[in-house]
């Protein structure tokens, strides 16, 4: 596990059961800002395909009248991705199916209220 | 029965907000005014998607007309919503039976039974159940569980209008004859009031009826995703590909119908989960929940390179998008089988 300086908020994130990895990036540039994960897990790819998602996302809700993306989460036969944004910031988290999605969730959200 | 068809209506009428649906489509129902209990438990269902006894009652009116199909899925939502709910566990158990599955019927039974042991429903159906395995089959008039009591004093076979399906349940659904004619309507509470007799002659007459029945159903029934629709679900879209719609609609906030713009922007958004996973070594994607200010919209692959999309309102509790997709994709996989 690698990491820098993180808010608690992500820490606390980083080191829920299953967590692989969380990055910090900026949904303009979709380059990590602040990361915390294992060693395995490719921080630059994880932030730029979250972030491609996000903004696809973002134009599906557009589309649909939905309002703002607040929360995406795509799960996959061997991991789940979750990504919530706050302004020009998306968080990520990457984790192994024995993750609690529940828990990540919850969890996620706290992290974004902990960027403010 | 017109009476307190009135009287339910009047009551709907002076608070069109509150639950005074359930027992209105109830009443409806046992006077054999099945598409006037539809529209009244779809209207309300409109408003509380998430009732599981309103799902009760809408299976019932199904089993009544004899979509056992639509039975189900009702009773399997209401289960969804409530895992306790005993009427849904005799439902099931009553269609487990009409196929012939006696095995499953008594699973459900005993399900109803550890929930509620000394509910006269319950009870009544496990004595038809154990009497009948026992070769004892019960005699009498069949009908579903949700079958309106007959009564002693009511005529048998005057307004039975699905004798076939209830010639295969006469079992357990003679249990539920027994149960609604054995206890008064009281026992049940004012959730199901199973207990009061048939009518045939109830008259259409109250002011809130009458708004209902011009209204007409208003949730999307077209298939292959009425159920989702009523289980919840503002709309659902079947996309191919391409970026196509197969089926479905998307009626968005503005009143437009968006299906065609929102097909073409998912077949982008699938292509983009599916090159993600890709490059993150996680497997084929399963779901795709983007929940945002007023829809949570939830996406799965199905057939082929189909896509299957349902959207709910902002609020709906988290696990439930998921769900109604699963039932979705289903649904949609069928229909497509079908074509």
């Amino acid at each position: 596990m690698s990491a820098r300086t993180l808010s608690p908020s992500i820490t606390a994130l980083a080191r829920l059961r299953g967590v692989r990895g969380v990055v910090v990036t900026s949904v303009r540039d979709a380059l990590p800002i602040e990361s915390s994960a294992h060693v395995d897990v490719d921080v630059d790819a994880l932030a730029a395909f979250a972030t491609a998602l996000h903004r696809r996302a973002h134009q599906s809700a557009e589309c649909s009248e939905a309002g703002a993306v607040r929360l995406l989460s795509l799960d996959a036969a061997a991991g789940r991705l979750m990504a919530a944004a706050r302004g020009e910031l998306l968080i990520v988290v990457l984790a192994g199916r024995e993750a609690n999605p529940g828990l990540l969730r919850v969890s996620l959200q706290r992290a974004l209220e902990g960027l403010g | 029965m017109p009476d307190e068809i009135a009287r339910l209506s009047e009551a709907l009428a002076r608070d069109p907000a509150g639950m005074g649906w359930v027992p209105l489509a109830d009443a409806l129902r046992r006077a054999r005014r099945l598409p006037a209990a539809e529209r009244t438990a779809l209207r309300g269902l409109e408003r509380h998607p998430y009732h599981a006894d309103g799902h009760d009652i809408l299976a019932r009116i199904a089993a009544d007309g004899g979509d056992a199909g639509r039975a189900r899925d009702e009773w399997e939502m209401a289960l969804r919503l409530d895992p306790r709910h005993v009427g849904a566990r005799l439902g099931l158990g009553w269609l487990a039976l009409r196929i012939g599955d006696r095995d499953a019927a008594l699973r459900w039974w005993r399900g109803a039974h550890d929930i509620a042991p000394t509910d006269p429903r319950v009870m009544a159906a496990g004595r038809q159940l154990h009497g009948a395995a026992a070769g004892a089959t019960a005699p009498g008039r069949p009908a579903p569980p949700n079958a309106p009591a007959q009564g002693g004093a009511t005529p048998s076979g005057a307004v039975d209008p699905a004798p076939d399906v209830r010639a295969a349940l006469a079992p357990l659904a003679a249990a539920h004859t027994h149960a609604t004619a054995d206890v008064p309507p009281a026992v049940d509470g004012p959730r199901l009031a199973l207990g009061a007799p048939p009518s045939t002659d109830a008259k259409p007459a109250t002011p809130v009826l009458s708004a209902e029945d011009a209204a007409g159903a208003t949730a999307d029934d077209r298939p292959p995703f009425g159920a989702v629709t009523r289980g919840g679900a503002r709309f659902a879209l079947l996309v191919d590909g391409d970026g196509l719609v197969l089926a479905g609609h998307a009626g968005v906030a503005s009143g437009l119908d968006r299906a065609d713009a929102l097909a073409a922007e998912l077949s982008g958004l699938s292509g983009e989960a599916r090159g993600a996973l890709r490059q993150l070594q996680i497997g084929a994607w399963e779901h795709l929940l983007v929940e945002c200010e007023a829809l949570t919209l939830a996406l799965a692959p199905g057939e082929g390179d189909t896509v299957t999309l349902v959207a709910t309102p902002a609020g709906t509790p988290a696990g439930l998008p998921r769900l109604l997709l699963d039932r979705a994709r289903q649904r949609a996989n069928a229909w497509m089988d079908a074509l």
